[in-house]
C-alpha cells in the first residue's frame, strides 16, 4: 500500500523497497477550465547538490529535454500527465537531491495561477506501477501561487528518500530560479 | 567557455522521461505558395493572394461559412463575414473534472514519438542570445537556447504585420489593425493564438512554439524590438523596410535573423504557404 504524505512528511524509498533501483516520478492535474486563456502547468526538475542549491546555473531540467526510454513504454498510472523515470544508482554522486517543480507559464496573457488547479499530485511508483508513494496538492492553494515544488527525491546516507514539499511561489519560476541560484 | 544550453540533455542518463500519446490535430487544406503581386510604392504591401489554389484535401469545416476574400478585425458589421479560427485540440490542461477518469493508453513505441534531438542537427555557428543586443549586417542573426525559447512569451514592438506558418503546413498573414489579413488565423492552444496582435505588439506564446515554423516580422516606419520574458531585448533596425525579423524554429530553438527584402512583399518573398478554409 502506498505511503501518502502531508507537506513535509518523508519516507525511506530505498531502504523500504531495497530491490527498486529504478524510480518513476508521476505528475497529475486538472485546470478549472473558464472563458479566458488556459492555465499551462509546466513540470520540471532541478539537481541540487549538499547546498540544496542548483549543482549549476543549468541544472533546471525541462522534461522535454530528457531523453525518452528505448522501446514501447506505458504509463504506470494513466491518470499521469507527465512521466520520468530515474534511474537511481547511476545519479551522479554530486546530486544530492532532484527538485520536482511545477509551474504555470509565464505567457503574458493571462497565465493564471494554482487556484485553478485541481487535484495535482506526485507520486512515486516502481516501473512496474506500484504505487510507492503519494502526496496529493491541497486544493485549497493561494491565488498567488504560480511556480511549486511539489517535492523532493534526496540522499540519506545511503538511502533514498522522499519528501513532500507543497512550497507555492508567488515569484513565479522567477523565484524559484533565484532560490536555488539556477538561470532560466 | 561558454555554457552550451542548447542540446538534449544527453549527460542526463538518469532520468528518462515517458511521452505521452500523441493527441490527434485537424488538418486545413493548404494552398501551394501564393505569392500576392507586390504594391508599388515604398509602402510595404501586406495583400493577402488573390487567387487561392486548388485546395489539396482536408478536413471537413462543414461547421464554417465560406471565406470571403477581405476579412476585417475590427468588430464584424453585419455584412462582412468574421475571422476564421483554427482551433487546435492540444491543450495541455484539459477541463477540470473532480476525479479524473482514466483511459487505457495503447503500447506504443517511444522511438516514433521522439522528437528530433538537438544533437541530431548540424552545428552552426550563431551565436546565443545573452545581453541585450541589436542586430546589423555585421551581426545579423542570435539564437536563443531552449529555455529562452520555450518559456513565457515572445514580445515584439513596432510590427505592422507578419507571416506566419506551422510545422504542420498552414499559413497566413496577419496584419495588424488591417483589413487583409488572411481569413485563416493562427492556431490556438488553450485559447491563445500561438501568435498575435495585442495592442500594437505580436505576442507569441513559447509554450506551444514548436507548432510554429517561422514568423516575418515587417515594419515600414519603426524598428522593431523583441523582448524576452526576462525583459532582456534584441533590437532591430527596419531600414525604412527593407529589413525584416525572420523568427525560425530550429530544433528546441527560436533563431532571430534580420533578413534584406527586394520588394515588400513577405508573403511572396517568403514562399509563405498559405492556408485556406474550404
Amino acid at each position: 500500500m502506498a505511503n501518502k504524505l502531508v507537506a513535509g512528511g518523508n519516507v525511506f524509498l530505498t531502504k523500504e523497497n531495497p530491490n527498486v533501483r529504478e524510480l518513476v516520478a508521476g505528475f497529475g492535474w486538472n485546470v478549472i477550465s473558464g472563458n479566458g486563456p488556459a492555465t499551462e502547468i509546466v513540470p520540471s526538475a532541478i539537481l541540487c547538490g549538499k547546498d540544496g542549491r542548483a549543482i549549476a546555473p543549468d541544472s533546471l531540467i525541462f522534461f522535454n529535454q530528457i531523453q525518452s526510454p528505448e522501446g514501447a513504454v506505458n504509463y504506470v498510472s494513466n491518470n499521469d500527465k507527465e512521466q520520468i523515470e530515474i534511474a537511481i544508482d547511476v545519479v551522479p554522486t554530486n546530486v544530492e537531491k532532484i527538485v520536482f517543480v511545477v509551474y504555470i507559464d509565464p505567457d503574458v496573457r493571462k497565465p493564471g495561477n494554482f487556484s485553478s488547479v485541481r487535484n495535482a499530485y506526485i507520486h512515486i511508483s516502481t516501473i512496474s506501477g506500484q504505487e510507492l508513494i503519494r502526496f496529493d496538492i491541497p486544493n485549497d492553494t493561494n491565488a498567488d501561487v504560480t511556480a511549486m515544488v511539489f517535492g523532493e527525491l534526496y540522499r540519506y546516507k545511503e538511502e533514498w528518500k522522499f519528501r513532500a514539499v507543497g512550497q507555492g511561489y508567488s515569484t513565479g519560476l522567477s523565484g524559484v530560479a533565484k532560490d536555488f541560484e539556477v538561470d532560466i | 567557455m561558454p555554457m552550451d544550453r542548447t542540446k538534449q540533455r544527453n549527460d542526463i542518463t538518469f532520468l528518462r522521461r515517458r511521452p505521452k500519446a500523441p493527441s490527434t490535430t485537424p488538418t486545413v487544406a493548404t494552398t501551394g505558395s501564393n505569392a500576392p503581386t507586390a504594391s508599388g510604392g515604398s509602402k510595404l504591401s501586406f495583400e493577402r493572394p488573390r487567387k487561392p489554389a486548388q485546395a489539396s484535401g482536408g478536413l471537413n469545416l462543414s461547421n464554417l461559412q465560406p471565406t470571403t476574400p477581405v476579412v476585417s478585425t475590427s468588430p464584424a458589421p453585419a455584412a462582412v463575414q468574421p475571422s476564421r479560427k483554427l482551433e487546435f485540440r492540444q491543450s495541455s490542461t484539459p477541463s477540470a473534472s473532480p476525479t479524473p477518469t482514466s483511459t487505457p493508453k495503447a503500447k506504443r513505441s517511444s522511438l516514433s514519438l521522439r522528437p528530433k534531438m538537438d544533437a541530431e542537427l548540424p552545428k552552426h555557428s550563431i551565436p546565443y542570445f545573452r545581453n541585450n543586443l541589436e542586430l546589423s549586417l555585421e551581426n545579423p542573426a542570435i539564437r536563443l537556447d531552449s529555455r529562452q525559447s520555450g518559456i513565457g512569451s515572445l514580445i515584439i514592438e513596432g510590427a505592422q504585420a507578419f507571416a506566419w506558418e506551422t510545422v504542420s503546413g498552414h499559413g497566413g498573414l496577419q496584419i495588424n489593425k488591417g483589413t487583409a489579413s488572411s481569413a485563416v488565423e493562427p492556431p490556438s492552444f488553450g485559447r491563445r493564438k500561438v501568435a498575435e496582435f495585442i495592442n500594437d505588439e505580436i505576442i507569441v506564446g513559447l509554450r506551444h512554439g514548436s507548432n510554429l515554423r517561422r514568423l516575418i516580422v515587417a515594419s515600414s516606419n519603426d524598428n522593431l524590438r523583441l523582448k524576452l520574458h526576462d525583459k532582456s531585448e534584441i533590437f532591430m533596425p527596419v531600414d525604412a523596410g527593407n529589413n525584416v525579423m525572420l523568427i525560425s524554429r530550429i530544433g528546441h530553438e527560436f533563431e532571430i535573423r534580420m533578413e534584406k527584402i527586394d520588394t515588400h512583399d513577405i508573403v511572396g518573398t517568403f514562399s509563405v504557404k498559405m492556408s485556406h478554409v474550404i
